[in-house]
Order: structure tokens, then C-alpha cells, then sequence
């Protein structure tokens, strides 16, 4: 959905029309729920989390100002909702073995990437980005699933850009070591189940 | 510094947010470096895993709570007529509010004598059935609602009319103990129905 019509219905949700607001909602739900199920990893909690930010949304739709993707100001609500969210969970439910690939250096030639390219499946990459610390595993989404440009990630993030690439750089290099360990434990580079 | 820069912007070139230059300039590098094709191959894999990844939910997920909460904050007809002569300020409030009352007054019964003739909208026809026993909703319709469209919902839901309208368009509904949430969740959901509250009982004739 382009901003034109986003604003459109913005719009009409100030007017308190119900059914402008659902059809916004059934555009962006899922792309807020998968933002917060990638940050909270709790199904439950990433459908509050949704709940939340379009009621904000249906509260003050006059925010948006479209001087930026609206997907990306709605992110941002969500985000902030996501670390309140964060910050009342349990100590037990952070990732505290982050650091098990942290500074491991990633193999980096050429054979190394085409075998990970070939291999990493979709679980394996899934349990690799759980591995992450909150901010790379945000930053990667936010470029690889959200498709947002550096800007766009910086400004969600609240960093200069700088920190971002810096983030990915990291990221890259501890998906990249997660998923060789993963070939390795699981048979010489033989991961069981399909292959992609 | 050229393989610098391409590994800086080549999860930029796979998300497709390059500008055309840098975008460009990428694609030169890959051209004279095809060794660097195999780190592009990986973002690639690694995006497209990504977006597999994408929970299998539906569109409308959470959307019921959200029309709750919405439901919930609605204004009343009262705060509604409250919030228009608020606008006006404090300037002749009180001779304006009694002007705009009577203008009301008169609306409310020039639409009843139009009603009156409208075999399609009597609403007002409805006749409450006694019922002894259950909870009791609050409910209004929307204005348009035709009478056939509330008695069959009325049906579907167990419901009996016990009272209403009054002057603020709420019918009085009294449904099966026990089952006054998932009901009020239904009748929310119709597009005929404004708003829904539990009620404590039928007031007192207006």
C-alpha cells in the first residue's frame, strides 16, 4: 500500500471511520507481528504488541506526517512498545548465550559462502538470528525482511548510520560462524532434513 | 577499499534501497570481481530464509481486541453534543446550548413524525417481549438498520428485546446467562450494531 493511500485512510480513520481503519490494519498487521515476534520471540505478546501500536494508530493518525514510509513510523511504534515489552520480561528469557559465537571469526572465502548459500536452511537461519544480541537481530530484519534503506534503519534504530553498518557487519559474521557450526554438528556440512 | 566498500553496500544492493549510482558501482565490482558473487549469493539465501520465515497469521490477527478497545472509547451521544458546544467556547454558551436544544428537540420530532410513515424503518415497532431471567445489553443500532436486520441478529444471538429505544437510540437486551461476552463479541462484529455494554437492567421510562 503507497503512502497516498495510506494518508487517505489516515484521513478517514480522524473521522472515526471503522472501516478505513481495518483495512489499514489488514495491510500492516502482519509486518508489525513480525517485527515483534522477531524481537520478543513470543507469539503472544507480538499480537499485543500489534494491538497496541494500531490502537495508537486509530488514537492519532494526524502523527503520521509521511515524511517517511508510514511502515517504517509504524515500526517505530511498535518498536518502542517491543522494549517496554522487553524490558517487563523475565531476566530468564534473554538470549544470555549470546556471546557462544560472538568473536568466533567467520570463514570468509569464497567455497565457505557458496556451501552456507546452498545449505543454510530456513530453521538453521532461524535459530542463527535467535542467537543474536537484540540489536543485530533488529537490524537484520529490519534490512532483510522490512527491505529499509540505511536511513530508514538508522532512524528506526535511533543510531547514526554508521552504527548500523557497523551492526550488520557483526551480524553477518555471527550468522554467518552459527551456521557453520550448525553444518558442522549436524554431519560434516550435511544438515539433516531439506536442504535448500 | 573496493571490497570494503562492496561488503558496506551489498546488503543495501540485495534489499534493493541502493541509489542508482552506488547500485551501479556494485555492479561494476561484481563484474570485475566475480569471486565476490558468492558473498552476494549468500546475502541473497540469507534474505530470502528470512522472509520464509514469515509467522503464518492471519491479516485480521488481534483486530477483535483492537475494535474492542475501540468500541470501548466511542463517545456517547452526550459527550458528542458535549464536544460540539464546547467549540463554541463560553460565549453566549448557555442561550446557544438552549438554542441547540430545542433545535434538537425539534429534529428528534419531526424524524418521528417522518418515521411514522416509514413502514421499512419502524424500528420503534418492535415490541418488547418479557423476559425474566439473564444478563442484559446495551445495545445501538445504526441509524439505518432496518427492522427485519435487528430481529433476525436478535434471533441468532438468543436475544429478547426487553426495552428500548429510548431517547438515545439503546435497546435493552437480555441474552442467555453466561454467554453476554461472546454475545456482545457477535453483535459487535455486525455492522449494524454501533456500540454494545453490559447493562444493570432496563432504566426507568423516559
Amino acid at each position: 500500500m503507497d503512502n497516498d493511500r495510506v494518508r487517505e485512510l489516515l484521513a478517514r480513520i480522524g473521522r472515526e471511520d471503522q472501516a478505513a481503519f481495518r483495512e489499514l490494519y489488514k495491510a500492516f498487521s502482519r509486518k508489525v507481528y513480525a517485527y515483534a515476534l522477531n524481537m520478543l520471540n513470543d507469539h503472544a505478546r507480538a499480537e499485543e504488541i500489534v494491538v497496541d501500536t494500531m490502537y495508537q494508530v486509530w488514537r492519532y493518525p494526524a502523527r503520521f506526517r509521511g515524511d517517511s514510509q508510514f511502515s517504517t513510523w509504524l515500526i517505530g511504534i511498535a518498536r518502542n512498545k517491543a522494549l517496554m515489552a522487553y524490558r517487563a520480561r523475565r531476566p530468564d528469557e534473554s538470549h544470555a548465550d549470546l556471546d557462544d559465537i560472538a568473536e568466533t571469526e567467520a570463514a570468509d572465502t569464497p567455497d565457505g559462502f557458496a556451501t552456507l548459500a546452498q545449505k543454510q536452511r530456513r530453521e538453521g537461519v532461524q535459530h542463527c538470528m535467535g542467537k543474536l544480541s537484540d540489536e543485530h537481530r533488529e537490524c537484520m530484519h529490519l534490512v532483510f525482511f522490512e527491505g529499509m534503506s540505511l536511513a530508514e534503519v538508522a532512524d528506526v534504530q535511533r543510531v547514526p548510520e554508521n552504527t548500523v553498518k557497523t551492526r550488520l557487519f557483526h551480524a553477518r559474521q555471527k550468522i554467518k560462524k552459527c551456521l557453520e557450526l550448525l553444518l558442522q554438528r549436524e554431519g560434516g556440512g550435511s544438515l539433516s532434513g531439506a536442504t535448500a | 577499499m573496493s571490497t570494503e566498500r562492496f561488503n558496506e553496500l551489498l546488503p543495501w544492493y540485495v534489499n534493493r534501497t541502493l541509489s542508482e549510482e552506488d547500485r551501479a558501482w556494485v555492479e561494476r565490482h561484481l563484474a570485475e570481481h566475480p569471486e565476490a558473487r558468492a558473498e552476494l549469493d549468500w546475502y541473497g539465501s540469507l534474505q530470502s530464509k528470512m522472509q520464509e520465515n514469515t509467522p503464518a497469521v492471519p491479516a485480521t490477527i488481534g483486530l477483535a481486541k483492537v475494535m474492542r478497545l475501540i468500541q470501548g472509547d466511542r463517545p456517547t451521544i452526550a459527550e458528542r453534543i458535549s464536544a460540539f458546544f464546547g467549540d463554541f467556547g463560553m460565549r453566549p454558551a448557555m442561550a446557544l446550548a438552549g438554542f441547540a436544544l430545542v433545535a434538537i428537540q425539534g429534529g428528534v420530532i419531526f424524524n418521528l413524525m417522518i418515521d411514522a410513515q416509514d413502514v421499512e424503518s419502524e424500528i420503534r415497532a418492535l415490541k418488547a417481549t418479557r423476559v425474566e431471567e439473564g444478563p442484559m445489553l446495551k445495545v445501538n443500532f445504526a441509524p439505518d438498520a432496518k427492522e427485519a436486520d435487528i430481529r433476525y441478529l436478535l434471533m441468532t444471538v438468543h436475544g429478547n428485546l426487553a426495552g428500548g429505544p429510548g431517547q438515545l437510540g439503546d435497546y435493552y437486551i437480555r441474552v442467555p446467562a453466561g454467554k453476554e461476552a461472546a454475545i456482545a463479541e457477535q453483535l459487535k462484529a455486525n455492522p449494524i450494531v454501533q456500540a454494545v455494554a453490559l447493562a444493570p437492567g432496563v432504566p426507568p421510562r423516559e
